[in-house]
């Protein structure tokens, strides 16, 4: 009964890496695409020559295995819910490290989105279904995860 | 030239969903889990290569959210493959993520 009680158990911490850690490896993506010269084949040569590449590797695997973890504590669909956070993040990223300019209209649609995908979220109220806090992540089974 | 971008875009989209029936299919088949789990590291790996591209056609604070279009295909994909329940208020999230999409796109 205890994992009724979820708040004591949701892993903010390892949420809050998580998304620091999309970010991160999206403002990385983005580095390597800009060091990268050339077009077509020249452009994926380029790219692959540069150690931006492997740290991109090092983080995509860091996510992935945060990932893990974190379905081992909490329901998937809450997990998912929460992690759509990091979409106005890296809009922001974006904004300040590279400068990009935004109009109103991409704010506004990335604002309906993470709506929409705070709707898709949990499956069923906590509490009135506690047993979806009870099963294992593994049988659970679907771990999609947002790498 | 927009088309090429719409194309890598949908393609890195189902690439992206087809990656998580992946992990899917790992966390619930036991058997083949090394198989399945490989299979979606090297999903991963060309959608990467997709995605560098992306990025440089088009900013990354326009790409990203347009990913989010994924959240909507995944979530078809489990009705599809898992018979995942899709009530009212999903459906209704799923217009919300596309017209936002479309926001995004049409600017």
């Amino acid at each position: 009964m205890d994992r009724m009680k979820f708040p004591d158990k949701f892993p903010y911490r390892l949420l809050i890496l998580l998304v620091l850690a999309e970010v991160l490896t999206l403002c990385l993506e983005k580095i390597v695409v800009l060091k990268a010269s050339g077009e077509s084949i020249d452009f994926y040569l380029s790219i692959m020559l540069k150690p931006w590449l492997w740290l991109v590797l090092i983080m995509s695997g860091v996510q992935l295995l945060l990932w893990v973890r974190i379905l081992k504590k909490t329901a998937l669909s809450l997990a998912y819910t929460v992690s759509s956070i990091s979409v106005p993040l890296t809009m922001f990223a974006a904004w300040i490290c590279f400068g990009e300019s935004l109009s109103w209209h991409v704010w506004l649609g990335a604002f309906l989105i993470s709506i929409g995908i705070i709707l898709i979220g949990p499956d069923e109220e906590p509490g009135h279904h506690p047993t979806i806090y009870e099963k294992d992540s593994r049988t659970e089974g679907t771990s999609q995860n947002p790498i | 030239m927009i088309i090429v971008q719409t194309i890598i875009l949908m393609l890195c989209i189902g690439l992206e969903t087809f990656k998580q029936v992946l992990f899917a299919l790992a966390g619930k088949n036991s058997t083949n889990r090394m198989t399945l789990t490989f299979a979606a590291i090297f999903t991963h790996l060309v959608q990467l290569g997709l995605w560098f591209w992306i990025l440089s056609l088009i900013p990354l604070g326009i790409a990203f959210p347009l990913m989010s279009l994924s959240f909507v295909t995944i979530a078809v994909a489990g009705k599809i493959f898992f018979k995942e329940k899709l009530g009212i208020r999903r459906w209704a999230a799923t217009l919300l993520v596309a017209i936002g999409t479309s926001l995004i796109w049409g600017h």
